[in-house]
């Protein structure tokens, strides 16, 4: 049923009233909600251990392991009894767990193609058991068995309050085990063996997290499908991930975004028709990219920014301490200097030095007038202590890194845009309060200490190599 | 005579089938800080995830004042390399050195007031105190080597083992981690730390352990800082024991 | 029909093993889908990547339909199968490959650019584009004929003509092309990324390429084997082939030929089957037979399956003991002064059930090292002794070595030395004999046997 937007508006209003309506159909969208809900909240939450401790694919292979389980409790059962089902689901899991591990320890294959071993094997059991049961040799059981295939995409409705109970218990149970054993799944999550020589009990806290795994997946599958289960194990929490700084507050922010995404999947399925399933995964996965692109402490598009600003930093920076060189060098005055000198000096063309120093428009320290770049008071001290960290450093590296002076250059030009006032003055005081450079050039004192002899030796001393900086 | 903090007896370790810590037979003395002295590859990281259980034994054993690990849980600490950890994790300082606290907590109980108290104070002592809400990925090295040091401090174990906590880190910390070492041997612990510096290794160490795949030396630091025992730790040709390791490993594994 | 009559009918009748009429078609399908994704497996695998494949085939899944709903709009051809026409799997194609290279690209996006782990990165892109390729084809169901039956399951069964399988021949000659026209690139970027770069290599050419056209061949093979079953094409037979062999050359063909077999034999299966009226789907059973045949090489491979791992094991224990044996003889020998010993006084000497003595003793007399005397007591050969004296030699010189290079304690190395005389081969005793300068004793003062 595709909508348009008034239809969406419509079905919107539908979708909330039968929320809190009366009657089958509204007790069945009420139902699928809460499946949703209760489903993604259980996953979001197991799920950041399972992505803290690399186990994301793991989680993926047990979702698609357990389906020769569903079938074969249907084998068992001779009906889709939610129960059998979900038994035969449970061990499967556990089967494939063991054999994923017995892959690992026993041979050379790694973890990730034992994995993937377990994965497509048991699936393809399962899709086998699926071909026979809803085939052509089993006319009995085709009513009966037409529903199972659903198990992989996952069909909300026909959620009924068996399965709610299931999935209440499993919500119930994630939490208070992660609220109970939170210490333990920590140390473990974070530095097992720091874990193992505290007497945690690293086996067993493994296995007790397998299990709830498997039981969270197993019971997840009737929602969101045997695909997709996985997915939500891994992106809610890798989103809370980026937003923040603590596990309590990672397993928090995960369950709300788990939950949310759950009942925008269920509207978003009902106004579209696109499957709940795979409507919740979109939902958290457009969450993801967003707060990946746009989160203000991790995101790229603020790292970008902080890039970017610095970049125009440095430029300003650069242009400050050429300005004063040029006073240095020729005795101008430091508050007005002329752009063709400073061209000269950083050896361009006067039109790209002119580009560069409108770049201190709006800044504090210098701005372009004519020919000329006038330097506020503060622009020239902190050209001065750009020149003079430069310098400092360029003697550090000479002295302490035995490098040699036609190599200390680089290097400074790159620092002395991040040397800070006191590790300026340490440096100074490392190296004994030097007057020169390893070119000679003097170090200047900084602006406003009364100290201008840098500032009145020869300028024949420029560089006995020819270096200049 | 009571029964040492730590006793190695006919130590062996392999890997992949193959040994790479022969027969150690040593004995720590108590209240003492030893350096273990070895080139690289010379099995000292092994030699104490061993002690702590972290890696199985081919042969001999450990004993912990005469018992095994699990019964002197509570008396000794590790302080893991810095490299083993994930830095990502959301997990603040405090959080950290609490952890510390975890192995004096029963299942199920959470750290009280107390338990906090110590970790403050073992951030205090560390001087990370101001550091206490930050995630650790926010740390220099020798900031994120002094959590761990605060982290041990809070365990208040009375025998630790540390695996190169100089490593990677500034002179500041390194002087402030060699104070608290002092301190916590006034405080009558022992320490045993695995340390990559030779220089240094004779002004930190009261006695010293020369390792290289066999035990070489162990003793005060005096006595064994010489030409001769460093030559043979750092410099002797060890392929009759390479050979025998060979040997052993393709005889277990059939692969020549 | 019921499940025994079902095996009955299989026991008995045994012209319904061979009664089969293995159309052409799905056969050189399957094949071609196994030697495809045998190949670009290996290549997968060796490089700890094997759960690409599995992301690349979830990923495509959006690009089909988006390709599928393209050329629908634009062929306007109202017998469009699913894949159906080849006109319209170019579209398809064409999307599976944009798919793919698109989430290969959010994937390295994620990961390099936040703290966002590799599998987590591949765990929350490609089922998100799973979800995307589901959302789209429910969506149009109404539209295209679509099957999504067929996707999940696959319909092996339903191809029937070249047209079909023409896509997938081409991915499969490319894949075949590739591999051997850029061995030596492939397998140094699979090994050693860094040293490739510094070689010149296109890295990341290389490596794209390799996407693309997994990306490719896994939608080729959609409509035989299914989204999800592709994955064990390039799983499962690379996985069995490494276990037996060890050259990547040899995994590369290995794989093709495992999955080639797993592909006849699984089809073949799956006709029995159905004569006995146990009707199943063909690619799940060709999977199945692969599984069972990775089983059977974890369990039997030389050098590295489980069985031989524990008969080496068990040869290595009888070793041990025999040479024991022979050594309790030599020393209850000489500390009595007779020639033969009791079986009994051995097995108090090494403190070993008498019971399980008697074959190792067997052994030994095979080997001419005892001579067994009526009466339960055995002595030493010269043969025998010479063994024995070898092996006291190499632990009398390993205690003096432990001494002397290992400073340990003159009590503390007898039982070090028991451990491993056993192991210590003649060229390394000579050396050792060497290094410590011909000792004639040991540091309990007992004397070295001599060397031949």
């Amino acid at each position: 049923m595709s909508a348009d937007d008034a239809g969406v508006a419509i079905l919107t209003r539908e979708f909330l009233s039968s929320l809190a309506g009366e009657g089958d159909a509204a007790g069945a969208i009420r139902s699928a909600v809460l499946g949703a809900v209760l489903a993604s909240l259980a996953c979001s939450v197991l799920g950041c251990f399972v992505t803290l401790r690399k186990m994301a694919l793991y989680g993926d292979m047990l979702g698609h392991a357990v389906l020769p389980g569903v079938a074969a409790g249907f084998i068992v059962a001779g009906r889709k009894s939610t129960p059998a089902l979900l038994l035969g689901a449970l061990v499967a899991g556990l089967l494939a767990a063991g054999f994923t591990r017995l892959i690992c320890t026993r041979s050379r294959i790694k973890n990730d193609a034992a994995l993937g071993i377990t994965l497509s094997v048991f699936y393809a059991i399962g899709v086998w058991l699926l071909s026979y049961l809803t085939g052509p040799s089993r006319p009995d059981l085709s009513s009966e068995a037409s529903g199972l295939p659903l198990y992989l995409f996952g069909n909300p409705s026909v959620i009924h309050d068996a399965d709610l109970a299931f999935l209440t218990t499993a919500a119930l149970v994630v939490l208070l085990v992660v609220v109970g054993l939170f210490k333990e799944f920590q140390a473990c999550a974070f530095d097992p063996s720091f874990a193992a020589t505290i007497g945690i009990p690293k086996r067993w806290a493994d296995t007790t997290l397998l299990l709830l795994l498997t039981f969270v997946i197993v019971v997840s599958i009737k929602i969101l499908g045997v695909i997709l289960v996985a997915a939500l194990l891994v992106i809610p929490p890798a989103t809370a991930y980026l937003l923040t700084e603590r596990l309590r507050s990672m397993i928090i922010c995960s369950a709300v975004l788990g939950a949310t995404c759950g009942v925008l999947g269920a509207w978003l399925d009902y106004v579209f028709d696109g499957g709940v399933g795979p409507s919740i995964v979109c939902v958290a996965f457009a969450v993801l990219l967003t707060v990946f692109l746009f989160g203000t402490r991790h995101g790229v598009v603020a790292t970008w920014v902080r890039h970017r600003r610095l970049a125009l930093r440095t430029v300003r920076e650069n242009i400050l301490a050429s300005a004063y060189r040029v006073r240095e060098r020729t005795g101008a005055a430091a508050d007005s200097i002329d752009l063709a000198l400073l061209a000269q000096e950083r050896g361009e063309e006067v039109r790209a030095t002119r580009a560069l120093a409108r770049r201190l428009h709006g800044s504090p320290w210098a701005r372009v007038s004519g020919d000329r770049l006038e330097l506020t008071e503060e622009g020239q001290r902190r050209g001065c202590n750009i020149v003079r960290g430069h310098r400092l450093w360029e003697l550090f590296l000479q002295r302490e890194a035995s490098l040699a002076v036609d190599h200390v250059h680089a290097g400074a030009e790159e620092v002395e845009h991040f040397l800070s006032d006191e590790t300026i003055a340490e440096l100074e005081h490392l190296l004994g309060r030097p007057r020169l450079d390893p070119h000679g050039q003097p170090i200047p004192a900084p602006i406003g200490s009364g100290d201008t002899s840098a500032l009145e030796k020869d300028a024949t001393t420029a560089g006995r190599d020819g270096e200049r900086r | 005579m009571s029964a040492p903090p730590l006793e190695f007896h006919d130590l062996t370790v392999s890997y992949n089938q193959k040994p790479v810590l022969w027969n150690i037979d040593v004995a720590i003395p108590e209240g003492v800080i030893v350096g273990i002295i070895g080139p690289n590859g010379a099995g000292k990281s092994t030699l104490l995830k061993a002690a702590m259980g972290l890696l199985r034994l081919s042969s001999g054993w450990v004993r912990f004042w005469g018992e095994p690990l699990e019964a002197r849980r509570r008396s000794v600490g590790f302080v893991p390399q810095r490299e083993e950890v994930d830095w990502d994790f959301p997990i603040t300082v405090e959080d950290l050195v609490l952890m510390g606290r975890y192995g004096h907590l029963g299942l199920l109980r959470r750290p009280g007031r107390e338990d906090r108290r110590i970790a403050e104070a073992a951030l205090e002592q560390v001087g990370m105190a101001a550091f206490r809400k930050r995630q650790i990925a926010n740390l220099s090295g020798g900031q994120q080597q002094r959590i761990f040091l605060a982290r041990a401090l809070a365990q208040d174990s009375r025998l630790y083992l540390m695996d190169e906590p100089f490593a990677g880190v500034d002179a500041t910390t390194e002087k402030t981690i060699v104070a608290i070492l002092e301190s916590m041997r006034s405080a009558g612990r022992t320490m045993l730390v695995v340390h990559h510096d030779l220089q240094t290794a004779r002004e930190y160490f009261d006695y010293l352990l020369l390792l290289n795949r066999r035990l070489v030396a162990f003793g005060p630091t005096d006595k064994v800082y010489g030409e001769d025992l460093l030559g043979k730790t750092y410099g002797g040709h060890l392929t009759v024991l390479s050979r025998a390791a060979e040997a052993i490993r393709a005889s277990k594994t059939g692969k020549p | 029909m019921s499940d025994d009559s079902v095996l009955l009918g299989l026991a008995s009748d045994v012209e319904l093993w061979f009664d089969w009429d293995l159309d052409l078609w799905p056969l050189v399908m399957a094949v071609l889908v196994a030697v495809g994704g045998g190949l670009l497996g290996s290549v997968f695998l060796v490089r700890r990547e094997a759960l690409l494949g599995d992301s690349v085939s979830h990923s495509v899944l959006p690009g089909v339909a988006a390709g599928i709903l393209f050329a629908d709009w634009f062929v306007e051809s109202s017998e469009t199968e699913v894949f159906g026409a080849s006109f319209s799997m170019v579209f398809v194609l064409a999307g599976a490959l944009a798919a793919g290279l698109a989430s290969t690209a959010i994937i390295n996006v994620l990961f390099r650019y936040s703290r966002i782990k590799l599998d987590t990165a591949l765990g929350a892109v490609f089922p998100a584009f799973f979800a995307a390729g589901m959302i789209l084809i429910k969506l149009e169901a109404s539209g295209a004929h679509f099957d999504l039956d067929c996707v999940f399951y696959g319909a092996l069964e339903k191809i029937g003509y070249f047209g079909q399988v023409a896509p997938t021949l081409a991915t499969t000659v490319l894949a075949v092309a590739f591999t051997t026209l850029l061995y030596k690139e492939i397998l140094v970027t699979s090994f050693d990324r860094q040293l490739a770069h510094s070689l010149g290599v296109r890295v990341g050419l290389v490596n794209r390429l390799l996407v693309g056209l997994l990306a490719m061949s896994v939608v080729a093979a959609f409509q035989a084997v299914g989204a999800i079953l592709v994955i064990a094409f390039l799983i499962v037979p690379p996985a069995t082939a490494t276990l037996v062999v060890d050259r990547f050359r040899n995994v590369l063909w290995l794989s093709a030929l495992l999955g080639s077999t797993a592909a006849v034999l699984g089809s073949w299966l799956t006709i029995v089957l159905a004569n006995v009226g146990l009707e199943t789907a063909r690619a799940p059973s060709i999977v199945i037979v692969a599984g069972l045949q990775f089983v059977v090489a974890f369990v039997v491979a030389p050098r590295h399956g489980v069985v031989v791992e524990w008969r080496r094991s068990r040869a290595l224990g009888r070793r041990i003991l025999e040479e024991n044996l022979l050594g309790a003889i030599y020393r209850v020998a000489q500390r009595t002064g007779r020639g033969s010993v009791g079986l009994e006084e051995i097995a108090t000497a090494l403190d070993y059930p008498c019971a399980c003595l008697r074959s190792a003793v067997i052994r030994c007399s095979r080997r001419a090292e005892i001579d067994a005397t009526a009466d339960g007591h055995v002595r030493l050969t010269r043969r025998g002794v010479d063994r024995v004296e070898a092996i006291i030699r190499a632990h009398r010189l390993w205690e003096i070595y432990m001494t002397a290079e290992m400073g340990s304690a003159p009590d503390h190395v007898h039982d070090a030395a028991d451990r491993i005389e056993h192991f210590l081969q003649p060229g390394l005793v000579r050396d050792l004999d060497e290094l410590l300068g011909h000792p004639d004793a040991d540091p309990h003062g007992r004397t070295i046997p001599a060397r031949e």
